[in-house]
């Protein structure tokens, strides 16, 4: 419990710095200020439990209870969320589990996605101009290598999934291990005939 | 026939039950200022984190009334105040002038207003109507009251039904070495702490006789269920040196 407590405690504080630091963050906080959404991530040690107030959220534990919402999906799945037009879909497949008010669900999520920080100011002011600057640049390599990131997680995606059904089932390599053990059993009868014959060979013929 | 007895403890010391109050309030009294800090000091921060947990179990929702008893600086209001919002109602409630003052002027200073009221109060005759609060929470309180069977009675009468109580209390450490390193540090440590940074050794001494004496996890369970409490349970915090007690009224 500490530890995640901590994690939470950290990234409560990260989230509400950078709401702070957003001139529009107000507005999108007041379509869902004192509700409560739980995000459940499978893969992710507990569900990530956001409660909304008019202008900063606190993350809670996975004891709460009182959820006005939730939407429940995979890891992999995750990016894809964030494209409106692919929920339904993704809905109808049953990847991506919604329970209460998908507009709730919907303004939830654009709390954070549509934040728009100037990080270069933000981190100027607690860590002066300069690493202000070079982390700044930093964050906005990170924003360009998303669309990257989701493309190589697609692309591991697919290479594991068919690596799985390329592979060898069960039963074709045990028959294979079966023509190995016999390939092997003939190898050791050619070798054996091999070596008599070069014994015979060898032995000089008898001479009266 | 049985003599009634007018005895209770204040720390490892035996005094009249009329006393205890006065000399609780003392104590308080002369900690208030820097409760806070020692807190931080003495928990290393991590009293925070009991916090949190018991207010991811408190289930607050927007719109209900919360009683936050012994609520001393008012860590717990502050969350709920915003949690409830401006429909709710957060009282903070305490025995202490000083420890409810400080905790008034904490809040203003945060800006939270509006929802809050504050009320000097004795756990053990709570000054409310019968099933007024939606939760009731008491942190690090409960050890401090002198009848602590009269104070959950009185907290039940005014719980909701489907209301819940919270009790955030110092414990018994389930693992043995633990344990002992505990008594160390709190009869040790903690004075000279207290001594050096609050100039006050006598008040945190008594804090930690008064922790060796409060009930252990499952004697304050079966006090709760005595009370009229139902669906008891608690939750061990870092080895059961702090332990979250949840109860509800039906």
């Amino acid at each position: 419990m500490p530890v995640l407590a901590v994690v939470r405690a950290s990234i409560e504080r990260a989230l509400n710095v950078a709401l702070a630091n957003d001139p529009r963050a107000k507005q999108r906080l007041a379509g869902v200020q004192g509700k409560c959404f739980r995000l459940n991530v499978s893969g992710l040690p507990e569900p990530i439990t956001l409660f909304f107030y008019a202008d900063a959220i606190s993350l809670l534990g996975p004891d709460y209870e009182s959820v006005d919402g939730s939407v429940t999906v995979a890891l992999s799945d995750l990016s894809e969320l964030s494209d409106a037009s692919k929920v339904t879909q993704m809905m109808q497949s049953g990847r991506v589990t919604i329970t209460g008010d998908p507009v709730f669900a919907q303004q939830a999520a654009q709390v954070f996605l549509k934040l728009d920080v100037d990080f270069e100011e933000l981190f100027a002011h607690y860590l002066g101009d300069v690493p202000g600057y070079w982390l700044a640049q930093g964050v906005d390599k990170l924003k360009q290598m998303r669309p990257n990131a989701a493309r190589m997680q697609k692309r591991a995606s697919d290479v594991l999934t068919q690596e799985t059904q390329l592979a060898a089932s069960p039963l074709f390599f045990a028959l294979y291990q079966d023509d190995v053990r016999a390939l092997g059993k003939q190898l050791d009868a050619l070798e054996k005939r091999l070596d008599s014959i070069a014994k015979r060979s060898s032995t000089p013929p008898k001479t009266e | 026939m049985k003599k009634h007895d007018d005895s209770t403890h204040f720390g490892f010391k035996t005094v009249a039950k009329d006393e205890k109050a006065n000399m609780v309030a003392g104590v308080f009294h002369s900690v208030a200022g820097k409760y806070d800090l020692m807190n931080d000091v003495m928990s290393f921060g991590i009293h925070r984190l009991w916090k949190r947990f018991t207010i991811d179990c408190s289930g607050v929702r927007r719109g209900q009334k919360v009683l936050d008893l012994a609520g001393g600086t008012g860590d717990l209001a502050a969350k709920f105040s915003r949690m409830v919002g401006p429909e709710g109602e957060v009282v903070l409630a305490d025995i202490n002038e000083s420890m409810l003052q400080v905790g008034r002027d904490k809040l203003r200073d945060m800006g939270i207003v509006g929802n809050v009221s504050y009320v000097q109060a004795d756990a053990e005759k709570l000054p409310f109507p019968d099933d007024t609060f939606d939760l009731i929470t008491i942190a690090f309180g409960l050890r401090n009251v002198t009848d602590k069977d009269a104070a959950l009675r009185s907290m039940l009468r005014v719980l909701k039904p489907g209301g819940r109580l919270l009790v955030l209390e110092f414990s018994k450490p389930d693992v043995e070495l633990l344990s002992k390193a505990y008594d160390v540090y709190s009869f040790h440590v903690m004075p000279r702490m207290g001594e050096w940074i609050a100039k006050d050794k006598e008040s945190y001494q008594y804090l930690a006789e008064s922790i060796r004496m409060h009930p252990d996890q499952e004697t304050l369970k079966d006090m709760m269920q005595d009370a009229g409490f139902e669906q008891v349970t608690y939750h061990n915090l870092t080895g059961g040196i702090v332990a979250l007690h949840r109860g509800f009224k039906f």
